[in-house]
C-alpha cells in the first residue's frame, strides 16, 4: 500500500513536468499552429541562466545563489526575453508560411540555441547544486517523499489555476482563446495578432523557466541536450491530449508521465530498457481509438 | 566510452576510403594525425587526452623525437559526427599522417579508424572500450588504449569483494553499450567471487527522474536486506543526476562505476558526496602510487590547468606507444611498427602495463586504479589487476549471458 502511494507520487511528479512542458507547446500551437521544438531549448537556457558563462569544467553559480523569489524572477525574465526574441526574429517572418516551414524554423532555432550554448559553455555537462534542501524527504503516511516532488505537483496545480483564470478572465486571455479558435475571425473582430502571439510566447517562456528550475533541482546537471527528451515527450503528450486543446495538453502530459512510470514498475527487467517502446505503443493505441486525441478540438477538425 | 550506431558513418567511410590517394610522408619528420573532436559533446572526452598527446610530442621532441626525427601533429575536427569523423580521418592522412589518433569512443572513433585501417595506417583510439575497435571489428591496424568494458566492471567487483561487500544491487543506464559491458563484467565477476546480486534495475541516460528506480531499490532493501554496494553503470550527466537522487533518498551504500565516472568536475551535483568509487586509469590528485603519474599531472596542471579526469594519461600513452614500437622496429614503416605493437607484453606505458597480441588490440588484463570521492573530495583508493578477466564471449553482446535475471 505504501508502495502504491510512492508510485502514485512518482507518477504525478513526472506527469507534472511533462504537463507543464506540453502546456508551453500547446499554447503556441493554439495561436499560431506552430509546434515549437525549440521549447526544450528554452528550458535548457533557463538552466544555464543560473551559472556564470564559461568553458570551465566546474560551474560557478551566479543567479543560482540568489534568494528563491529573485532567482525565479530572473530566470523567468531570461527565458521570456528569449521566447519573445525568438518570436520576433525567427517565427514572425515566417508566420504566414506553411506549417512545415514553421516546424523547420523551430528545428533550426533549436540547433542554433544548442550550438550557441556549446560555444559559450562548452559541450561537457555541468554540475550545479540548486536548492539541495528540496531533495530532502518528508514522511507522509509512512512514505518518504522528496519535498521537490510535492513542490512540483503543487506548482503545476497553481500554474494551471492561474492559467485558467488568465485565459477566462483577462481581456488578453480571452483574445488568445478567440485566436486559437479562429485566428482570421479573431483578427477581423479587432484582436491584435502580434500582441496575442507575443503574450503566448511570454507565457510559454514562464512555463519553460519553471520547468527548468524544477528539473535542475531534481537532476543537478546542465547539458545542452537536456530539453530535447522532455520536448519529445511533451509533444507526444499534446498529440495524445488533442492538438490545440490546452486541457488536452495537460491531460496528455499527465497521461504520458503516469504511463511511463507504470511501465517502469511493471515491466520485467529484460524489457525495461525498452520501456519507451511500450509507452509509445500505448500512445499509438490511444491514437488508433481516438485519432483526434483525448480532447476533441472543433477548430482543428474543421480544418482537417 | 562507447556508443552504438555507426552504420551510416561506416557506409560514408567506405565511399571516402576508396577514393583516397596514398601520400608519401615527408622523410624528415614523423607525422601523427589527430582525427578527434575539437567541437561538439565528444570534445569533453577527447580534449583532455589530446592535451596529453601534445605534451608527449613536445617532451619527446625535446629529447630528439622518434628515431631522431621530430614529431609533427596534424589535427582535424570530427565535430562529434560520424560522417565528419571519416572526413577528418581522410584529411589527416592526406596531410601525411603516418599514425592516427581517434576519438575516445567506439562509434565516434570508428569512422576515422576505418579510413586509417583501409589505408593500412595504424590508428589508436584514446579509450574506446569496445573490442570492435581492433582486429575483430575494424581491422588489424586499429588499437585502443583501454581495458575492455567488461574488464572495468570486473575490477569494480574485485574491489567490492576486497572491501568485504558481498551483497550488491545493480542499476544500469541501458542507453549505451559501454554501460551494459561494465555492468555485465561486474555481475559476472562478482557472482564468480561468491557475491550475491539482490536486485537489478535499468534507467535511461536522459530520464528526467529515477524516482521509480529508487522506489524499487527500497522495496528490495526492505525484503532482502540493505545491499552493501551499488554498481551504477552510467555516464555524466545522467549518472550525476542519478547519484544526486539516490543520495537524497537516504541511500548511502558505496557506489561503484566505470571510468566514465572518473574525476570530480561533476560532484557539485551531489553535495557532500561520500563513498563513491570509479574504476579508471589513475588518480589525478597527486596521490597515485606511481610517481610518473603524479609528475605527469603536475606538468599537466602547469600547462593546461586542472585536469577533468585521468584521461590525459591515455593521450600521452598513445604517442609513447608509437615511439616505443617505432624505435624497436628501427623503422617508421607501418608493418614493422605494427609487428612491434603486437608484441607489447606488460609494456610500461604511462597509463599502465599494456599487452597487445596479433589477436587482441585492447587490453584484457590491465592494472586499473580505483579512485574515490569522500566528502566531495577525490583521492586514490586502490590499484587492482584482475588477472582472470570475465569470459571473453562477453566481449561481444550477442553472447551476453542472462546476468540480470535475478
Amino acid at each position: 500500500m505504501t508502495n502504491l502511494l510512492q508510485v502514485a507520487i512518482d507518477a504525478l511528479a513526472l506527469g507534472s513536468i511533462y504537463a507543464l512542458t506540453a502546456l508551453g507547446i500547446g499554447l503556441i500551437f493554439g495561436v499560431m499552429r506552430l509546434i515549437n521544438f525549440a521549447h526544450g531549448d528554452f528550458i535548457m537556457i533557463g538552466g544555464y541562466a543560473l551559472i556564470v558563462p564559461s568553458w570551465a569544467a566546474t560551474a560557478t553559480l551566479f543567479i543560482g545563489t540568489w534568494p528563491a523569489p529573485l532567482l525565479v524572477a530572473a530566470v523567468s525574465l531570461v527565458v521570456v526575453l528569449l521566447a519573445l526574441a525568438s518570436e520576433r526574429l525567427a517565427f514572425r517572418p515566417v508566420r504566414s508560411a506553411a506549417p512545415s516551414v514553421l516546424l523547420i524554423t523551430s528545428f533550426a532555432l533549436s540547433y542554433f540555441l544548442e550550438n550557441a550554448v556549446i560555444m559559450v559553455y562548452g559541450g561537457r555537462a555541468k554540475a550545479v547544486n540548486l536548492w539541495p534542501g528540496l531533495m530532502e524527504p518528508i514522511l507522509l503516511a509512512g512514505v518518504r517523499i522528496p519535498k521537490l516532488q510535492i513542490l512540483t505537483i503543487a506548482v503545476t496545480l497553481v500554474l494551471l489555476v492561474f492559467l485558467v483564470v488568465f485565459l477566462k478572465r483577462t481581456p488578453i486571455g480571452v483574445a488568445m482563446r478567440a485566436a486559437s479558435e479562429d485566428f482570421r475571425m479573431a483578427r477581423l473582430l479587432g484582436v491584435r495578432a502580434n500582441r496575442v502571439i507575443a503574450v503566448a510566447f511570454a507565457v510559454s517562456g514562464v512555463l519553460a523557466a519553471v520547468v527548468s528550475l524544477l528539473l535542475v533541482a531534481q537532476t543537478g546537471v546542465l547539458s545542452f541536450h537536456m530539453g530535447v527528451p522532455l520536448v519529445l515527450f511533451a509533444f507526444v503528450a499534446t498529440v495524445v491530449g488533442g492538438m490545440g486543446s490546452l486541457a488536452g495538453a495537460v491531460l496528455g502530459g499527465f497521461a504520458v508521465g503516469i504511463v511511463s512510470v507504470i511501465f517502469q514498475v511493471i515491466l520485467p527487467i529484460d524489457w525495461r530498457p525498452n520501456r519507451d517502446v511500450w509507452v509509445y505503443g500505448m500512445i499509438l493505441l490511444v491514437l488508433l481509438l481516438r485519432p483526434t486525441g483525448l480532447v476533441k478540438v472543433k477548430s482543428i477538425e474543421e480544418r482537417a | 566510452m562507447m556508443r552504438k550506431r555507426a552504420l551510416v558513418g561506416l557506409a560514408a567511410v567506405a565511399l571516402l576510403a576508396t577514393g583516397l590517394s596514398k601520400t608519401v610522408p615527408a622523410a624528415d619528420d614523423v607525422t601523427i594525425g589527430f582525427a578527434i573532436a575539437l567541437s561538439g559533446w565528444m570534445n569533453a572526452y577527447d580534449g583532455p587526452p589530446l592535451n596529453g598527446s601534445k605534451m608527449a610530442i613536445d617532451e619527446f621532441n625535446a629529447q630528439g623525437g622518434i628515431l631522431g626525427k621530430q614529431i609533427k601533429a596534424v589535427i582535424a575536427d570530427t565535430k562529434t559526427d560520424v560522417v565528419e569523423g571519416a572526413k577528418a580521418g581522410a584529411e589527416v592522412i592526406a596531410k601525411g599522417a603516418q599514425f592516427v589518433a581517434v576519438s575516445c569512443d567506439y562509434d565516434m572513433g570508428a569512422p576515422a579508424a576505418t579510413v586509417a585501417n583501409d589505408n593500412k595506417i595504424i590508428a589508436i583510439s584514446y579509450c574506446a572500450s569496445d573490442a570492435k575497435m581492433g582486429v575483430q571489428g575494424i581491422g588489424p591496424y586499429v588499437f585502443s588504449l583501454e581495458i575492455f568494458g567488461q574488464g572495468e566492471g570486473a575490477v569494480g567487483a574485485a574491489y567490492a569483494w576486497k572491501r568485504g561487500w558481498k551483497k550488491a544491487y545493480a542499476i544500469l543506464d541501458a542507453s549505451i553499450e559501454y554501460d551494459k559491458s561494465v555492468c555485465d563484467g561486474f555481475l559476472e565477476y562478482f557472482t564468480k567471487l561468491g557475491g550475491e546480486i539482490i536486485g537489478a534495475d535499468t534507467f535511461m541516460q536522459e530520464d528526467a527522474s529515477i524516482a521509480s528506480q529508487i522506489t524499487r531499490y527500497k522495496d528490495a532493501a526492505a525484503s532482502k536486506g540493505e545491499p552493501e554496494v551499488l554498481i551504477l553503470c552510467s555516464y555524466i550527466p545522467g549518472a550525476a543526476s542519478a547519484i544526486r537522487q539516490i543520495r537524497a533518498a537516504g541511500i548511502n551504500v558505496p557506489i561503484i562505476g566505470g571510468d566514465s565516472m572518473d574525476g570530480d568536475y561533476w560532484v557539485q551535483s551531489v553535495p557532500g558526496l561520500n563513498e563513491h568509487y570509479a574504476v579508471t586509469f589513475g588518480s589525478k590528485w597527486g596521490d597515485d602510487p606511481r610517481t610518473e603519474v603524479n609528475d605527469f599531472f603536475k606538468r599537466y596542471r602547469e600547462k593546461h590547468g586542472e585536469p577533468e579526469s585521468s584521461f590525459p594519461l591515455n593521450g600521452y600513452s598513445m604517442v609513447q606507444a608509437i615511439k616505443i614500437a617505432a624505435e624497436r622496429a628501427g623503422s617508421l614503416e607501418t608493418e614493422a611498427v605494427l609487428a612491434e605493437l603486437n608484441k607489447f607484453t606488460a609494456e610500461p606505458l604511462l597509463w599502465g602495463a599494456t599487452t597487445f597480441t596479433p589477436e587482441t588490440h585492447i587490453d584484457l588484463v590491465h592494472p586499473m586504479t580505483v579512485v574515490q570521492i569522500q566528502n566531495g573530495k577525490g583521492s586514490f583508493a586502490d590499484q587492482i589487476t584482475v588477472s582472470d578477466p570475465p569470459n571473453l564471449k562477453l566481449i561481444f553482446p550477442e553472447f551476453r549471458a542472462d546476468l540480470y535475471k535475478k
